[in-house]
């Protein structure tokens, strides 16, 4: 019996066993000082409170990622918060003030909350606001008009969007800079745009640490137990999985669909454990257990080859699912499926898969034409071919990173790998330059229906939006292939957790343009022949942001005069593309 | 009802939908041609004087002359350059309308044109003038087959922003070329508006009587739409070598007749929009969108104003014509949200309905007492609630486009248009607080704070469980993300934003 499972159990939502993943619940048991992992924010204000430099800290986020975390991290880190205490909504200290939670101050109250917090530093304290974004918006509201109104001002509703449109855009770009109004001086933190990926791997790490599971090693059930074999299969390739897990989470945060903390916790425990219990599996005959409750099909929501009962509550799960990354062919699918080669895998995984293909054998031989047209063995087939996939996603061996991006490039997209390494770290002028040839064509495609082959300029054409067939294009101007820089800038937000950040932007003369994966992915699909961006509006206007700048940084200056134009146009024939040059003097039209 | 402009209406002078919703608004006109006759009317010539032969009390070439005729009371003098409506579309367009005389004056212009190209030998001369009528012609605003003459050129630049002149088949083919013959260029009829239907009239009207109530909208909205029609000289000087050269050699041209044209009316109570209409208007032209995309966007934009104070017109104190929208979001299926939208839907037209016979009794002694009332309500529902099934499919805020179950909903078109005129340029506001403008500005009904002020006026059904405007607010949410707007901040919070930059102040 461990009675770690039963914590692990309790922090996702599936089934009834949970016992609450909120911080405030989870801070009380004895396991969190063992998973918690410290944050630099959690560092930055313990720091301020310790050397006298009070500040005014208002922390707002996403439910489940990690703000009240922040508050025990640094109540612990001061000594104030011992082993199993609870919380309390507000507290204060000589040197620190906080408060747990905004909402759960009753409404008449929370500006006073807020005047408290923001004018502690004033009385030699440091403060901590915890806070929902709407209540916040609105007290701030409150706080100002009332400071306004009894020095004889006016709060008109221009000053009331202002104020809103002020505190809206700090907390969309989370400067760590502290912020100014109307006197008050705090620093507002949105613990939703801190770059939480990283922590899923951390989390994981300390998940696994030895000690959690030493009543394992002596427990009667361990040769049949689905979670001990987890434990095993995962602290034996520790690297490989937790590289799928972080990538996976990557191209979600990308693709802004992020994920909270708690969602990330919940989804590795569920992974690991299935939601079984010690008793249940000390009590029953499970069926398969290495397979049915395999970390690769749990990590999918999967019992086996069947989607388990409502593991789509998990957000992490549900997410997976509808991206359907088990049904997309790799490149091994020959070696898999065709002559049931899984010698990428280690022997222990090896062993199952034979012994599962040799017990479904059945459906792999079609021998005659009648099962061929089985719809249901057809299905049969397809599902396991899923979970044989979901094996290869998460335990394939790789010997090297390169192989390990090649794997995850073929199910989040082309140049994905290239991408991560572009956002994390410094990279070298080759994959910098591969990037640019990759905008270069797709945006040559786009504007002119063809492809650059050896060409260098890009002409930036007028082309309506939409379908419509314009076979003259008029050219407002070009740029240089050299001209369309790719460049990376680091973050430099002292409070991300992440060492090394980097921003991807398309450089154009002063200005620059973020790349982001979506776009570059869009990119990948029209140099592939996709046709039209419609089936993902999100891009439209991202694009014609690009060629709106594109335009105004490389156009040629409308002409002033008739004598000033020369018209540019395109034409694209049967024979390929003609250019053609017109300029108009004295009401004629000559051809260059 | 008082009208705009405020003369007074003679005996079977106008339909009774004219009265009631402008005059006037028919099917045939397409989206882009709102957008064009609109511009036509702003970008012409002015002239003040009741009769046509009457010296003009002022000229002016002012888009919006508020100081000279805030009554809304002129006439305008488009300029008609059928030569070079002639040279883009008689090649690509339907033999039925193509009489000799037309046939011969493109052959003309184009030998005229040619002998103008210098460099070049004769086969490149001949290409070039393919190339720049397969220039001009990419730019088609209406993939219809019409015949030349009724085919427009989307507003690239002011050359092209041209009226309709109808090509009447008996008055063509009568003639034959003559350079001499200025009835080469003049026999075409300017007031038969088959497709150019009035309907950017009435939107000219509209925006004239706001402006002259707020006089500070008028130098923004008459530089930015100003801008927006000149971002591309080069389309200018490409049209005037056609056409100066085409005049020059049609020496006959001097003599062609210019056309008068008197603007219709609209009902005064239009001026419920006039502020918002304008606000929107301005934020949307100072958001620094490429010109092609902007003109793209008004032209959906005008339709839904257009629409939203038409549906405002026939609103009385406790049925406020809101409309109940059913998000339908792929992957947000809301069986519940789209069937209060159908039903509002469907009280929104019985209200319009109640509007038109209401009209009937006030207005049956200026209307044509030989018409029976059957057939005047017929009419009028024609051109006025069936007429709006119609625009607002063409611009995606009516689904499905055929079938039954017709509600309300919006499109990413249109989503674009609503957030880039509601929210000014680079701002952000929050989602609730966008939801709220919609519904102030448009009368849109998305989540359950909306749908409850609705139920205090009565114009909704109140129901038990809100949780379907809930689930509704939440697919809009997602829409609007989709299209890249919107932005989930923290808890509960999103932010929809304006992404474009603000258009540079006057140069």
């Amino acid at each position: 019996m461990n009675d770690f499972i039963n914590y692990l159990n309790s922090t996702n939502n599936v089934g009834g066993n949970s016992t609450g993943s909120l911080a405030e619940t989870q801070v009380k048991s004895s396991y969190y000082d063992a998973v918690k992992v410290d944050r630099k924010l959690g560092i930055y204000i313990t720091d301020c409170v310790k050397s006298g430099n009070h500040k005014a800290f208002i922390l707002t986020g996403h439910a489940g990622d990690g703000k009240t975390s922040i508050l025990v991290q640094v109540l612990k880190s001061l000594g104030r918060l011992q082993e199993c205490e609870g919380l309390c909504v507000q507290k204060e200290y000589d040197d620190f003030l906080y408060y747990k939670d905004m909402s759960e101050i009753a409404a008449e109250k929370q500006v006073e909350a807020l005047k408290a917090t923001v004018t502690a530093p004033e009385r030699g304290m440091t403060s901590l606001l915890i806070s929902n974004t709407g209540p916040l918006l609105k007290a701030f509201e409150a706080l100002i008009r009332e400071k306004k109104e009894t020095s004889g001002q006016q709060f008109s509703d221009g000053d009331r969007m202002e104020l809103q449109s002020k505190l809206l855009t700090q907390l969309d770009i989370n400067e760590d800079q502290s912020l100014k109004i109307e006197g008050y001086e705090f620093v507002l933190v949105n613990i939703a745009r801190v770059d939480n990926v990283p922590f899923a791997v951390r989390i994981l790490k300390k998940i696994l640490a030895p000690q959690l599971w030493v009543p394992c090693t002596i427990c009667s059930c361990a040769d049949h137990c689905p979670i001990k074999n987890n434990y095993e299969l995962i602290t034996a390739q520790f690297d490989r999985v937790a590289q799928f897990i972080e990538n996976y989470y990557r191209f979600l945060y990308e693709n802004d669909k992020r994920m909270t903390i708690r969602q990330m916790v919940g989804q590795i425990s569920y992974a690991l454990t299935g939601n079984l219990t010690c008793d249940y599996i000390e009590s029953r005959h499970l069926k398969e257990p290495f397979f049915i409750y395999n970390f690769a099909n749990l990590f999918f929501g999967y019992n086996g080859s069947k989607r388990a009962k409502d593991a789509a509550q998990i957000k992490g799960v549900e997410q997976i699912q509808n991206l359907e990354l088990d049904r997309i062919s790799l490149d091994i699918d020959y070696s898999l499926f065709v002559r049931n080669d899984y010698s990428c895998f280690m022997p222990k995984i090896q062993k199952e898969l034979t012994a599962l293909t040799q017990r479904y054998r059945k459906h792999y031989q079609i021998t005659d034409e009648e099962q061929l047209l089985d719809e249901k063995k057809h299905e049969e087939e397809l599902r396991l071919r899923g979970a044989v996939r979901r094996f290869y996603l998460l335990f394939s061996l790789c010997e090297s990173d390169d192989d390990v991006d090649h794997v995850m490039n073929q199910i989040f997209g082309k140049s994905y790998a290239d991408y991560r390494k572009l956002i994390s770290s410094k990279q070298s002028n080759l994959t910098l330059r591969n990037m640019q040839g990759i905008v270069f064509e797709a945006l040559y495609i786009k504007n002119t229906g063809y492809l650059p082959e050896s060409k260098t300029n890009l002409p930036l054409t007028l082309r309506r939006e939409g379908d419509v067939f314009q076979n003259v294009m008029i050219v407002l101007g070009e740029v240089g292939k050299s001209d369309l820089k790719v460049i990376q800038e680091r973050s430099t937000n002292q409070f991300e957790d992440v060492d090394n950040k980097f921003d991807l932007y398309l450089k154009l003369g002063d200005k620059k343009f973020k790349l982001s994966l979506p776009m570059i992915t869009y990119f990948n699909n029209l140099i592939d022949g996709a046709i039209s961006s419609n089936n993902n509006p999100a891009l439209t206007h991202g694009i014609a942001q690009l060629d709106a700048l594109l335009l105004e940084q490389f156009g040629e200056e409308p002409p002033e005069t008739e004598e000033d134009c020369e018209l540019t146009v395109i034409i694209n024939t049967a024979k390929g593309q003609e250019i053609e040059r017109f300029a108009f003097e004295n009401k004629k039209l000559s051809i260059q | 009802m008082k009208m705009y402009p405020d003369v007074k209406i003679g005996k079977k002078e106008y339909p009774l939908q004219s009265i009631l919703f402008g005059h006037r608004i028919q099917p045939s006109q397409t989206k882009y041609e709102y957008l064009i006759e609109f511009l036509q009317v702003a970008i012409a010539e002015k002239r003040g004087a009741n009769k046509p032969l009457e010296a003009p009390t002022f000229t002016t070439t002012e888009m919006f002359p508020i100081s000279q005729a805030a009554d809304g009371q002129f006439r305008y003098l488009p300029k008609l350059r059928i030569g070079l409506k002639r040279f883009i579309f008689l090649p690509k367009s339907k033999l039925d309308g193509k009489a000799e005389v037309d046939k011969d004056a493109y052959k003309e212009c184009v030998k005229v044109l040619e002998s103008q190209i210098t460099g070049g030998n004769a086969t490149k001369k001949k290409n070039s003038i393919t190339i720049i009528q397969n220039l001009l012609t990419g730019f088609s605003a209406v993939n219809q087959s019409r015949s030349w003459f009724d085919q427009n050129v989307l507003p690239i630049c002011p050359e092209v922003i041209l009226p309709e002149g109808m090509g009447i088949k008996s008055w063509r083919q009568k003639l034959q070329f003559n350079v001499n013959d200025p009835e080469v260029d003049e026999k075409f009829d300017y007031h038969k508006y088959t497709y150019m239907c009035r309907g950017g009239e009435v939107y000219y009207l509209h925006l004239l009587n706001a402006i002259a109530e707020h006089p500070e909208y008028k130098t923004v909205i008459e530089l930015r739409l100003n801008e927006m029609i000149t971002s591309f000289p080069q389309f200018s000087y490409l049209c005037n070598f056609v056409q100066g050269n085409w005049e020059e050699y049609y020496v006959a041209s001097k003599e062609v007749k210019t056309v008068e044209k008197r603007l219709g009316i609209i009902p005064t109570s239009f001026a419920k929009r006039n502020e918002q209409t304008l606000s929107e208007l301005q934020n949307f032209l100072n958001s620094k969108s490429h010109p092609f995309e902007k003109m793209e966007t008004l032209a959906n934009g005008i339709i839904l104003q257009i629409m939203r104070m038409m549906y405002l017109a026939a609103a009385t104190d406790n049925e406020s014509n809101c409309w109940v929208i059913d998000v339908n979001c792929a992957g947000h299926e809301n069986i519940e949200a789209k069937k209060r939208a159908i039903a509002a839907f469907k009280h929104n037209e019985e209200v319009i309905s109640t509007y038109l016979y209401h009209g009937l009794e006030e207005y049956r002694d200026l209307l044509d007492d030989k018409k029976d009332d059957q057939a005047i309500i017929k009419d009028a529902a024609n051109d006025s609630y069936r007429l709006f099934r119609k625009l607002g499919k063409m611009i995606g805020v009516i689904i499905p486009n055929t079938g039954k179950g017709m509600r309300f909903s919006l499109s990413e078109d249109i989503i674009k248009f609503l957030v880039l005129s509601i929210i000014p340029p680079k701002q952000m506001i929050t989602l609730d607080e966008f939801v709220h403008q919609l519904y102030i500005h448009f009368g849109m009904v998305i989540g359950p704070e909306q749908y409850k002020a609705e139920i205090t006026i009565g114009s909704v059904a109140d129901v038990g469980d809100y949780s379907f405007l809930k689930a509704n607010l939440d697919a809009f949410g997602q829409k609007l993300k989709d299209c890249g707007f919107l932005r989930d901040l923290s808890d509960a919070t999103a932010i929809v934003e304006n992404p474009y930059e603000k258009e540079d102040s006057a140069k």
